[in-house]
């Protein structure tokens, strides 16, 4: 019963009140008994006025919820060496139809989701075609299903099935999610002769010449516990190690780890084999393969900073936090017009070696930044020359960030940087000013943090607004203007840019006007934006040390491998040599099939700077794809992958059992695994029955026509006492 | 009625600071005092614009955890002398969002004594904002002993505590706490002279502490710069010139 608030405290200040008017009027007997009797028709009213109710919930028993589902996919539909499609029916027969006799069934098909259907068409059936065997899909759905039919009600799943899985999802993290228990039957025939198989390769998918990196070759096999194998790993067809590993149990994996240091920049194709075990018959599954791609080593950076500022802490958590890129920074912790109030030994300060670093040093880095450097205070001019040079003949780079003594402001117009920068400057008595503005993004590949224009505009959007602009001159023809200061115009009469950049000579050059971007990283309070701010950041980084991510020509496919004839689309995007999309190129597609023969095709743009073409593959094996781009007869560049042909699907060649992800599936959600073969009796370790609530009703206290009855005899009693006692 | 006028002119005033510059951003927080070492925010930016390249403003600002403006501000400063009210739900959520974006927050107790009130209170708040990682004491090897001068001795206008302590997060203190009044070494009257006269170590005892505060502030300004393989070689050298002990992890 649940009352209305304050019912039970003002019965029992009732009770308390009238047991503390008895104690005062003992002595006056009709006074008393007339006072009880008012405050006893006050009290019934009140009562009244405070609604009380009470809840009564309609419960009853129902037999606990029970989705029986059984795998219809093409591996079900093999008929050798154990006819699958007879073992599942069996298994629904012996096992799962008794579960009807104690719990609620119904049941279920499923390849992908699951679908609700009957015992009946599941015996009949011999429609096993589905061409994937999505067991996280079918728990999901039927899970779902099953509580929008018996909501709070307790469930259960049992999935008959072969257990090959090869959906995207993980069914073991479905079973878990799911949150009730999932039984499993097991059916197809067990392995019964050794194999030893990998399972996997994987290494980094970018590697640096001469830096030592990690590739794992996870290796499994059957009815070979214990046993010892040989693991060799290839790298483009030549051994690179071996090493012996121990299998272990049946369903579960080791792994092999191989230290590799590559010696070339470009594609490297690693390939680990196992050693077939003695008898072994099905060799098919003793290789696998990966690839990566290797760069030069570290991009290294040079960080010079005129003063200590927040841009620089911001922007070093970025560079460091990267594994990619090895920073050497100076910052003028003290100008030379400081006061030496300290002696030396008291200070942490070291000397500034600029002769050192712009003649000797300076080969050594892929990038130098200058945030804010007063250059002239520290050396002449034509020290500035080796760092143009290692832009446009080395192919380095040069980003300078913005402030009170960068760009113009820092004396850079009359310098040899004025050339290679991608604004035009003015001069050290160009405008800086602070005032807060929110940059206008410009369509540019480098300025998507997301996978669409909307997210990215909203993402945009939400950044924080930057605190100060040197506003150049102007921006150079030919470079890129990734941002805008909304108002503020340069004397050309362009919105001042906020970051620009161009390519120049051989090497890359960047302005960012603002010294402010850590205000991205605090954001507004609203949203931590300080994974955009990293991420933003890395991609100016990237762009500038010419990692692949931004290469001009980029091609990749939609799948690593797929089945024979199955339709496989190629997309290569483009970008123009400022690093815009491109949409007016011509792409053309060279197809290597895995005999050598090759065919071209055309691919046709699908929008910013992206050409698709769909091609399949007739011969199993790897097909190369490599992209040849061209804009009016100038090479825009080129780029390659690689494609796997399999000779069948998956499901053609799941054959047998796999029992390890079943048994996973069952342990991980709390259900258990049988063998349907094993003769053991099927039982789910449920209750049978649960109390359910079917319904609620609220039931009143108050409208009842005795309590208003009560309350008119109460106050009549009480005047005619009153009237009898001569009071009125 | 001051103290309101003077918070509403410092507000008013931060509006008009050039973001890069180093701002003294005090946190305005309810009950207790917030305003607590006032003279000493102008001495200290004299100093470091004198002895350094950092760009300090003389004119402190104060806001409310809640104020819009917090997140313009990479380095807060929180002092007080007395017990202080319980921070509700959203300022707690606020200041985790500040401080994952990579907000600092540098804690003076003005008392100078050991596990006062103000230090009970702040350790309540600091135990909500970040529930698994608790306030340390910050080793010596870190690189706010090494920011600008050499090894400071950390000590304030009191020696309650002959260390500091921080929450670190990602290799970097969101959280610096100072039990020893250190800021309180700046206070000026209008004559100029010290506000506060240092115990037990007088005059030695407020330069160790004033170089502290330099150090904290140069370390929430360019973080574990000092850190860098091209100054631990140099510093070591120094240290072992100098016959200094070299703390176990200094680089």
């Amino acid at each position: 019963m649940n009352f209305e608030a304050g019912f039970i405290a003002l019965a029992g200040a009732a009770i308390a009140a009238l047991s503390a008017l008895y104690v005062h009027f003992k002595a006056d007997r009709k006074r008393a008994l007339l006072t009880s009797l008012r405050a006893a028709a006050y009290t019934l009213i009140i009562f009244a006025l405070l609604k009380p109710s009470f809840e009564q919930a309609i419960t009853i028993k129902r037999r606990t919820a029970v989705a029986v589902i059984a795998d219809v996919s093409g591996s079900m539909g093999l008929k050798k060496p154990e006819d699958k499609a007879a073992l599942l029916k069996t298994a629904i027969r012996e096992k799962a139809v008794p579960l009807a006799g104690i719990f609620d069934v119904s049941w279920y098909a499923f390849s992908g989701a699951a679908q609700k259907t009957s015992l009946e068409d599941l015996l009949k059936s011999n429609r096993f075609t589905g061409d994937s065997s999505d067991i996280a899909a079918a728990i999901n759905s039927a899970a779902g299903e099953l509580e929008k039919e018996r909501p709070g009600a307790k469930k259960a799943l049992v999935i008959i099935s072969d257990g090959n899985g090869n959906g995207l999802l993980d069914p073991v993290e479905a079973a878990k999610h799911a949150g009730i228990p999932v039984y499993t039957l097991g059916v197809g025939p067990q392995k019964k002769g050794v194999d030893a198989a990998v399972r996997s390769v994987s290494a980094g998918e970018i590697g640096f010449t001469g830096m030592q990196s990690t590739v794992t070759v996870n290796i499994s096999g059957a009815n070979a516990s214990g046993r010892s194998v040989r693991v060799a790993l290839k790298a483009d067809g030549i051994e690179i190690g071996s090493k012996e590993a121990v299998l272990q149990e049946d369903g579960l994996e080791t792994a092999v780890k191989f230290e590799v240091t590559p010696k070339e920049t470009g594609l490297v194709r690693y390939r680990a084999e196992v050693k077939p075990l003695p008898g072994e018959e099905d060799r098919s599954n003793n290789s696998a393969e990966c690839q990566a791609r290797v760069l030069k080593e570290k991009v290294r950076i040079l960080y010079l900073s005129g003063h200590p500022n927040y841009e620089y802490r911001f922007l070093r958590q970025v560079l460091k936090t990267n594994p990619n890129y090895e920073m050497v920074s100076f910052i003028l912790l003290r100008g030379i017009n400081n006061v030496m109030a300290f002696p030396e030994d008291q200070l942490t300060l070291i000397p500034f070696p600029v002769e050192e670093l712009f003649t000797k040093d300076l080969p050594q880095f892929d990038i130098v930044v200058l945030e804010s450097f007063p250059y002239s205070e520290y050396m002449p001019p034509r020290m500035l020359n080796g760092l143009a040079g290692l832009v446009t003949e080395r192919g380095g780079a040069l980003l300078m960030i913005g402030g009170d003594q960068s760009f113009g402001r820092g004396g850079y117009a009359s310098s040899p940087l004025a050339d290679i920068l991608p604004v035009t400057l003015d001069g050290p008595s160009e405008h800086y000013d602070t005032a807060p503005y929110r940059m206008v993004p410009e369509p540019h590949p480098l300025n998507s943090l997301s996978y669409s224009k909307e997210a990215d505009a909203l993402l945009w959007k939400s950044m924080a607004e930057l605190a100060d602009i040197n506003v150049a001159a102007s921006s150079k023809p030919g470079a890129a203007v990734l941002g805008r200061h909304p108002v503020l115009k340069s004397k050309s009469g362009e919105f001042a840019p906020v970051l620009a950049a161009w390519q120049k000579g051989r090497g890359r050059v960047m302005a960012c006007m603002t010294g402010s971007t850590w205000r991205w990283a605090m954001g507004t309070g609203q949203e931590t934006s300080s994974g955009l701010y990293a991420r933003y950041w890395q991609g100016l980084f990237n762009w500038l040390s010419g990692v692949p991510d931004v290469k001009q020509v980029k091609i990749a496919a939609d799948k690593k491998s797929c089945a024979k004839n199955e339709p496989l689309k190629i997309s290569v995007s483009v970008l123009d040599e400022h690093y815009r999309f491109e949409n007016s190129a011509a792409v053309s597609l060279l197809i290597s099939d895995p005999n050598g023969k090759k065919a071209r095709e055309v691919c046709a743009l699908s929008g910013n700077g992206v050409y698709e073409c769909s091609v399949s593959g007739e011969v199993p094996g790897k097909y190369s794809f490599e992209a040849s781009v061209y804009k009016q007869g100038k090479d825009l560049g080129k780029d390659s992958c690689t494609a796997e042909v399999t000779g069948s699907l998956s499901e053609e060649t799941d054959i047998y059992l796999n029992e390890a992800l079943l048994s996973e599936i069952a342990e991980k959600s709390g259900g258990e695994y049988l063998n349907a073969a094993s003769g053991k009796p099927f039982l789910l370790k449920m209750e049978p029955e649960t109390s359910e609530t079917v319904s609620k009703t609220r039931k009143t206290l108050w409208d009842s026509p005795v309590l208003l009855l009560l309350a008119a005899l109460i106050l009549c009693g009480e005047w005619y006492i009153r009237r009898k006692s001569g009071m009125l | 009625m001051r103290r309101i006028l003077q918070a509403g002119i410092m507000v008013l005033f931060s509006g008009l600071l050039f973001a890069n510059n180093l701002s003294f951003a005090r946190l305005k927080y309810e009950g207790g005092n917030w305003d607590t070492q006032s003279t000493a925010w102008g001495e200290l930016a004299d100093f470091l614009v004198s002895i350094s390249n950092v760009r300090a403003v003389r004119e402190p600002l104060a806001l409310s955890p809640e104020s819009p403006e917090l997140f313009n501000y990479p380095v807060v400063f929180m002092t007080g002398d007395a017990a202080f009210f319980e921070w509700k739900p959203a300022v707690i959520e606020r200041l985790k969002k500040y401080f994952d974006a990579g907000g600092i927050l540098i804690i003076d107790d003005s008392t100078g004594v050991k596990d006062s009130a103000f230090a009970g209170s702040v350790r309540r708040e600091l135990a909500k904002i970040f529930p698994n990682e608790p306030l340390e004491r910050i080793k010596e090897s870190n690189a706010i002993f090494l920011s600008f001068f050499l090894m400071p001795k950390v000590c304030g206008v009191r020696q309650a505590a002959p260390y500091l302590e921080g929450v670190e997060r990602s290799g970097q203190l969101s959280v610096i706490f100072s039990a020893n009044d250190m800021f309180g070494t700046w206070e000026k009257d209008k004559l100029g002279n010290w506000l506060r006269d240092c115990r037990p170590g007088g005059e030695a005892q407020r330069l160790e502490a004033q170089k502290l505060s330099v150090n904290i502030i140069m370390y929430a300004m360019v973080g574990t710069y000092k850190l860098d393989a091209i100054h631990t070689d140099y510093i070591r050298q120094k240290m072992n010139t100098l016959n200094m002990k070299i703390p176990g992890q200094a680089k």
